[in-house]
């Protein structure tokens, strides 16, 4: 990875293009759970390692994670969308929950069988916020320190939103396991 | 449950969500290549702009820096400088400047007193510098035209060196005078006894000023008195031997 990166930084453009292979996966995706137009969602990716691009020549690499800063980029990027579109950053309350749908309420269930597709449903509900954390600490394993960094929030909000994250997901979970 | 068992489950469901296809991956992909083709030649002449100016900046700074130390060595060197130096000019503009910088009446005074110090101080420097010696034993040797002559150059040399002192004394007046008028503020605000202090001071500098003029009227009646005994001893012997050809002439004349 930081052979691909300092490749990239001498003007590389291949070794940028395995870091796009690399990554652009996970950035479209954590896109996708502000943006739900996939159109967008891909101007959006595409604007995000343009920047990288440009960005990339003055990187130190001294103890720099390159995808928690790409990541940074992707989360600045689709602020930047919203303040253009709505005049101001899409942000969502610490407090604002959607509802998971009825048939979360296990009192509904004759059996302990749920449909993955309602799972599925469920899962896309999520509020956004719980999305983006679950998505940075559990599936890309950053810290607290680095999610909140990405999400330009404190540590304490990663905890609290990461805590109830879980705890949704494991009322919808509760009956699968 | 446990925590890593919702995480696995959230994975397994999510795994297909929001997920890129191939197309759109390499579509974006080749916009990307085609853009950065682009970016990399705007950032080569915006570096090359930048480097110009961030090179221009540092050599505006490096010779920024190269003046301030020019000036500020000039400055030092010129502390001891005397009347007549090359750099007592930058001496006296750098307390001109302390004293225009000094944002209080007291400091101003306190300045002002410090720098008539430093102007007496000059003047008893130009004195105890080495003078031209006379040439006395020139004299001797020489008859009266080059006595003349010798003369006249010493008067020269004389008047050479007294032109750091005349410069220093004019120096000594000027910062004298300008105590008097702090005096005068003074009492117009009427800080009387800080004008009392300052005109005492004053007085103290007039007379060390007027010793220093004694010993010097002393010294040049007591260099007067020699060079008239000089001519004296040197002109005497000469005036007998004309005299007597003078007589011999007459005389031979006279037989004639």
């Amino acid at each position: 990875m930081e052979k691909l990166v300092r490749a990239s930084q001498t003007g590389d453009q291949e070794a940028f293009a395995l870091l796009y292979d690399e990554f652009a996966t996970k950035i479209y995706k954590f896109i996708t759970f502000k943006i739900s137009d996939t159109e967008q969602a891909e101007d959006l990716l595409q604007e995000v390692f343009i920047k990288a691009w440009r960005g990339c020549g003055s990187l130190d690499l001294h103890n720099l994670n390159f995808s928690a800063w790409l990541y940074t980029i992707a989360g600045n990027t689709v602020n930047d969308y919203f303040r253009k579109v709505y005049r101001r950053p899409q942000t969502v309350s610490l407090n604002e929950e959607i509802d998971i749908i009825a048939t979360d309420d296990t009192s509904t269930q004759a059996d302990n069988s749920i449909n993955s597709d309602i799972v599925q449903k469920a899962l896309s509900n999520l509020p956004t916020n719980y999305k983006q954390v679950l998505e940075l600490r559990f599936i890309e394993n950053f810290s607290v320190e680095e999610t909140a960094t990405i999400l330009k929030k404190s540590n304490v909000t990663v905890r609290v939103l990461q805590y109830r994250a879980l705890k949704k997901l494991e009322g919808l979970f509760k009956h699968k396991i | 449950m446990e925590r890593d068992k919702i995480i696995n489950e959230y994975k397994k469901h999510t795994q297909q969500m929001h997920a890129l296809s191939l197309e759109a991956k390499e579509r974006v992909k080749t916009q990307i290549l085609s853009e950065m083709r682009t970016t990399r030649e705007d950032l080569y002449k915006v570096t090359t702009k930048q480097r110009f100016w961030s090179f221009t900046l540092m050599r505006l700074g490096t010779v920024t820096a190269v003046i301030l130390i020019v000036l500020t060595s000039t400055a030092y060197a010129s502390s001891d400088s005397l009347p007549g130096d090359a750099l007592y000019p930058v001496k006296r503009v750098v307390e001109n400047a302390r004293v225009a910088f000094t944002s209080t009446t007291e400091s101003k005074t306190k300045l002002e007193v410090q720098f008539t110090e430093e102007r007496l101080r000059e003047l008893d420097a130009i004195e105890t510098r080495k003078s031209i010696p006379v040439r006395a034993e020139k004299a001797l040797n020489i008859e009266t035209t080059a006595l003349t002559n010798t003369t006249t150059k010493q008067e020269q040399e004389s008047a050479d060196q007294n032109k750091p002192k005349a410069k220093a004394e004019a120096e000594v007046t000027k910062a004298i005078g300008s105590l008097e008028i702090q005096v005068r503020k003074l009492n117009n605000k009427g800080r009387h006894s800080e004008a009392e202090e300052l005109s005492n001071t004053i007085d103290r500098f007039k007379m060390r000023a007027n010793r220093r003029q004694n010993k010097e009227n002393d010294r040049e009646t007591q260099k007067t008195k020699d060079t008239i005994q000089k001519n004296v001893e040197i002109t005497t012997p000469l005036q007998i031997q004309n005299n007597r050809e003078n007589e011999e002439r007459i005389n031979s004349d006279g037989n004639k």
